[in-house]
């Protein structure tokens, strides 16, 4: 495993692709970041969260479409089958490669987070100062927490997204219709959750099922501020049932 | 096993699908589980929020073990015993059928709280408002599973489900009110009520959920709400709200009367009611109360006697809560009652002009002008017993009492230091000052409640007219009591204390939305603590509300926020570009 992982990072950063990911990312997430929270004139990050997922319903499948579906297209497949692993670690190292530079960069992106801080220390500073702060019951500043809480969210939700980027690319013949199909699914687990907040289905059991198996309604937990423990296992247990069909599709084509 | 697993049937045979069904069927009743487990256990979520407020206080639980759950328990047994006899005439129910025969109906020995919410239930958690009152409601009924029940009901699709709380509440009923029902009896709570406001924006700056539960269950679980009637036939003029709400909070309904006080009135607002009321709260006067007026023949002129209908009322288990300001004017009629009490106003006599006393510390007061004076709590008699679990903790809670007349004994009251060395039972640890009258088998006494430092001064027309001492403060606020003690037998073995109480206050802003919604002044756990005594009801005292966090940047101008905007966009993607145009190059000509 350790080795397919060192090979997916290194193929990450000898092709542009690496490097294209980690500029469009950061700028992406410093903009909405701005937009969100300096440009508003608030601390309050939830919305930032937010659109950031939706931002990754089109830069996660750049990560994850070329995994699978290059190896294809190259024709490197066999020699990825025929290798003395499992599929299993195979799959996990292209997994964790792609998680490793998600993951990376999510973390950079929080620097982001530092300007607030900054502005918080001089606003209180400055209330101290004028006598009327008092901190046992006024806050000022970002809600540390719950950015924590949020991250953890964002990493566990991006880490689905990405088994299910792998999944689609393990189907496909080329990386350009693994990644269309990728953003095409992506987008429908999100558009399912605005369509059921918007009271669209009259049915109380349907609504409950799709709010159940949704992906964004699992974050609303954490953007509220709770760490719900239950989200966690969805987030960990829908990436491992892609991660594991991944390797039976690979498995039956390794074999048959 | 390890031959079978790797076996190829397994791989890519015919039980491979089996397999993968399996394990995705298990994958799915994992989360099944753990879904079902977060809605009965609270140790599955964590509260990140900085004002904890999805969290339910220790203390509302406590609150509600020690109220409710005794309250449940008795009411379950009665219900029991009753039902094992078959009912007990003539409190047996009986419903008539068609041909005239009574039926028992039995009670409901296993009664619950029932928290009603108007709308399904995840249309209610989408709602950023709602969200956080149905999370307080999940998880009391996870703390006491056995006596509260969480139900919804859509009142779109099916509106008859709530007509009974039509029929008896004055209010109609939205998608986001809740109903907290036991047994026939019920509170509407409309969803504002859960938030405290700022009157000036009206944004929610706080959520009550915690107090609001508390206060509906207890009221519901005894067996009625005392009415608290509101003055306002002598031009009182309110603030804001923010008093009201407290007396709510504290389990009163609120009645207002624009008419003069009579016995008949009251009689109206409690047959309309439906309960007792206990309580009549005069704020801020403008005009005086009423006597009964003759003229020099001895013609009565006006038969309406306000003065006599308090005094009848103060002569039940009733109580009267009276605030003035140093803007209030003389009223004489008012004034001369609340003497009677032992209650006198400060004011100041020069060249034919009354002006009020307003009490003035500029080395402790909140505000630079010296007005709005921090009160010192007093420790002995009724007002030390009144504040006993406020002054318990380590850093007791400030109580302002902004542009304040101070108040003093009246004239027929004689002054008394309580010494508790002298008496074998003390009432009190530390001796105390208060004022006590008796005549005519009338007793009544006028205890202090919080009082000014020693450096205040009183300031009338500009001028200091007066000073506090050591041994001799500003009174911001007092409360008196007339003791009754009733005997219920001849032979004096059994006998009933009723005691009336009147609290007055010089301070109307002491009780305002500015002090009154802080978590950081006592004003109103000062006014919850006082309303146990004057209102002989649990109220939920100590349940603080939760202040929802300011997250306004208040200092960042646009081009601030623009040059971090451009820096934080490009620092960091230009560095990863330039890194890897570099780092590629090089690869390219190495």
């Amino acid at each position: 495993m350790l080795a397919i992982y060192k090979k997916e990072m290194r193929s990450y950063f000898i092709t542009p692709i690496g490097y294209v990911y980690v500029g469009i990312f950061l700028a992406v997430a410093a903009l909405l970041f701005s937009y969100t929270t300096l440009l508003s004139s608030s601390y309050d990050t939830s919305s930032y969260f937010i659109y950031l997922i939706i931002s990754f319903i089109v830069m996660l499948p750049l990560l994850t479409m070329k995994l699978f579906a290059e190896e294809k297209k190259l024709r490197t497949e066999q020699l990825l089958l025929t290798a003395p692993i499992s599929i299993t670690s195979m799959v996990l190292g292209k997994f964790f490669a792609a998680l490793t530079l998600f993951a990376g960069t999510t973390l950079i992106s929080c620097l982001n987070l530092i300007p607030l801080y900054v502005i918080a220390f001089e606003e209180r500073a400055a209330a101290e100062l004028s006598g009327n702060y008092s901190s046992a019951s006024e806050h000022i500043g970002p809600a540390s927490a719950e950015i924590v809480g949020c991250l953890i969210g964002v990493l566990l939700l991006g880490a689905a997204f990405l088994a299910i980027g792998i999944f689609i690319s393990s189907l496909c013949e080329n990386q350009l219709s693994a990644a269309v199909i990728t953003i095409g699914v992506l987008l429908l687990m999100v558009v399912l959750n605005f369509v059921n907040s918007a009271k669209l289905i009259d049915s109380y059991v349907i609504r409950f099922i799709i709010d159940w198996v949704s992906v964004l309604s699992r974050f609303t937990y954490f953007r509220a501020g709770v760490f719900d423990i239950a989200s966690l296992i969805y987030y960990l247990s829908l990436t491992s049932v892609f991660l594991f069909l991944t390797v039976r599709v690979y498995e039956k084509r390794r074999w048959s | 096993m390890k031959k079978q697993y790797n076996g190829k049937k397994l791989r890519y045979g015919s039980a491979s699908l089996l397999l993968t069904v399996a394990i995705v069927t298990a994958v799915i009743l994992l989360n099944v589980c753990a879904s079902a487990l977060s809605g009965i256990a609270s140790f599955m979520y964590l509260d990140m929020t900085v004002e904890e407020i999805y969290t339910v206080s220790d203390e509302c639980y406590d609150l509600l073990k020690k109220e409710m759950v005794s309250r449940i328990d008795e009411i379950r047994a009665f219900n029991k015993q009753y039902n094992e006899n078959g009912g007990t005439s003539p409190q047996r129910d009986a419903v008539s059928d068609a041909e005239g025969d009574t039926e028992f109906v039995p009670r409901d020995e296993n009664i619950k709280v029932n928290i009603r919410f108007m709308n399904d239930k995840d249309i209610l958690l989408e709602d950023s408002t709602m969200n956080l009152v149905l999370n307080t409601a999940l998880e009391i009924e996870k703390e006491f599973p056995d006596y509260v029940e969480v139900s919804y009901i859509n009142i779109n699709k099916n509106p008859s489900a709530v007509q009974k709380y039509l029929t008896t509440s004055l209010s109609t009923i939205s998608k986001t009110d809740v109903v907290v029902e036991f047994g026939s009896e019920f509170r509407l709570v409309a969803e504002k009520r859960f938030f405290l406001f700022d009157s000036a924006t009206d944004r929610a700056i706080a959520y009550n959920g915690e107090k609001q539960f508390a206060s509906a269950i207890l009221a519901i679980t005894r067996s009625e709400s005392p009415i608290c009637l509101v003055d306002m036939a002598h031009g009182e003029a309110f603030h804001d709200t923010a008093l009201l709400y407290t007396l709510e909070d504290a389990g009163f309904e609120i009645a207002i009367t624009e008419d003069y006080l009579t016995d008949k009135v009251i009689e109206d607002v409690e047959k309309e009611y439906g309960g007792d009321v206990r309580l009549i709260l005069i704020y801020n006067p403008n005009s005086d109360f009423l006597v009964e007026t003759k003229s020099a023949s001895g013609e009565v002129i006006s038969d309406i006697d306000e003065i006599d209908t308090l005094d009848r009322f103060l002569d039940g288990k009733s109580s009267m809560m009276v605030f003035l300001s140093p803007q209030s004017p003389v009223l004489p009629n008012l004034e001369e009652y609340l003497e009677e009490w032992g209650i006198s106003f400060d004011r100041h006599t020069e060249n034919g002009t009354t002006s009020s006393h307003m009490i003035k510390d500029t080395s402790n007061s909140l505000t630079s002008d010296g007005f709005s004076p921090v009160a010192q709590y007093v420790t002995g008699g009724l007002g030390g017993q009144i504040t006993t679990d406020m002054r318990s903790v380590s850093f007791p809670k400030k109580l302002i009492f902004r542009n304040a007349m101070p108040i003093s004994y009246s004239s027929t009251y004689q002054e008394t230091t309580y010494d508790p060395s002298t008496s074998e039972n003390p009432s009190s640890d530390e001796p105390y000052v208060f004022g006590n009258y008796y005549k005519n088998g009338v007793s009544r006494a006028i205890y202090d409640l919080f009082v000014s430092s020693k450096d205040a001064v009183a300031m009338a027309n500009g001028k200091n007219v007066a000073s506090a001492g050591e041994f001799d403060p500003f009174r911001f606020m007092t409360v008196s009591c007339e003791m009754r003690v009733t005997q219920e037998d001849d032979l004096g073995l059994s006998s009933i204390q009723e005691n009336s109480y009147v609290l007055a206050c010089g301070s109307t802003e002491f009780a305002t939305e500015a002090y009154l919604q802080s978590a950081v002044y006592g004003n109103t756990d000062f006014l919850l603590s006082a309303l146990t005594v004057i209102g002989r009801e649990p109220v939920p005292v100590g349940l603080l509300h939760k202040a929802f966090g300011d997250y306004s940047i208040d200092s960042l101008t646009t081009a601030a926020a623009t040059t971090w905007t451009v820096l934080l966009t490009a620092i960091p993607a230009a560095a990863a570009l330039v890194t890897g145009t570099v780092i590629l190059v090089k690869r390219k000509y190495a």
